[in-house]
């Protein structure tokens, strides 16, 4: 018996080992019986939990940018409300030549800082 | 196995893992579950704890093979190695794992396939493992180094230098023979 070539060894190999005696098909079959079935689950629970982040993400982004957007107007706004109140900011109390008028001014501050219902 | 086989092997679990699909995993542990028994067999586990085997690794490979579909054949080999070499290991003795099978195959068989058998069974184990899993099973070098966890270069340079050694030591034989 003489030596194979190196090249001819691998299909040789197959061949001998595919020679060998195989195993009863049906103690296979019953072992492939009792293997649990899967359920197509993989995808289907996925897509869910995907669509649940982007949800997440769409909230998050959009809290933000509502958040960003009332400190931006609100801040510039509330000046103005408090001029509809009838309140005066500190700088209508400086007179036009730059000099406050302290002695009135203060009275009339005490008065407007008590609440509207004692006014009139 | 061929390329094809193991693209083949691969297509059926994806469809298994993606729909749910029995028919496509009937066809892949019917293409694997007969040449795994043997393979077990061959490494020296007797008749019945190789079905116990067969079960088991199939069992714990149905769990854990939609995580990744690269390479499922080399996962399923590398499940019953380890679980051979548990079972190896609870049994000290080894007495239901060291009736495996013989070299001899049918009575008709060449000769020269059952002295190779018998070159191959005198290697150590992990060196038969990478021969089997690489020109029997049809494995790539690395679905190979990913079931054995060594370097795919070491499994290329190994299982080279494993085919040569088996010519080299059939050529003694034959001089041996010969004498």
């Amino acid at each position: 018996m003489t030596a194979p070539d190196s090249a001819d060894l691998p299909g040789l190999i197959r061949n001998a080992f595919d020679a060998l005696p195989g195993p009863d098909e049906e103690r296979l079959g019953a072992i492939r019986q009792r293997l649990p079935v899967r359920q197509p689950q993989r995808l289907t629970s996925r897509q869910p939990h995907r669509l649940k982040w982007i949800l997440w993400l769409v909230l998050l982004g959009s809290g933000t940018v509502t958040a960003g957007w009332w400190l931006g107007t609100g801040s510039q706004q509330a000046p103005e409300k408090m001029n509809h109140l009838g309140q005066s900011s500190p700088e209508a109390n400086v007179q036009s030549d730059g000099k406050a008028d302290t002695s009135s001014a203060s009275d009339e501050n005490e008065r407007r800082r008590s609440p509207i219902i004692y006014q009139r | 196995m061929s390329q094809r086989e193991s693209a083949e092997a691969r297509q059926l679990l994806e469809h298994y893992c993606r729909e749910g699909s029995q028919p496509a995993f009937d066809r892949f542990y019917r293409q694997q579950s007969g040449r795994l028994w043997r393979f077990l067999r061959f490494r020296g586990v007797a008749e019945d704890a190789a079905y116990d085997l067969v079960a088991e690794a199939f069992l714990r490979f149905i769990q854990v093979v939609c995580k990744d579909l690269r390479a499922p054949v080399a996962l399923l080999y590398r499940i019953t190695l380890n679980l051979r070499t548990d079972a190896w290991r609870r049994s000290q003795t080894a007495s239901d794992y060291a009736a495996g099978m013989s070299v001899q195959g049918h009575h008709d068989e060449p000769a020269e396939q059952i002295h190779l058998r018998r070159l191959i069974g005198r290697l150590p184990e992990s060196e038969q493992n990478l021969l089997l899993m690489r020109y029997w099973i049809g494995l790539t070098h690395r679905e190979i180094a990913e079931a054995t966890g060594q370097p795919a270069g070491t499994v290329r340079r190994r299982t080279a230098e494993l085919l040569e050694q088996l010519r080299q030591e059939w050529e003694q034989d034959s001089e041996h023979d010969g004498t």
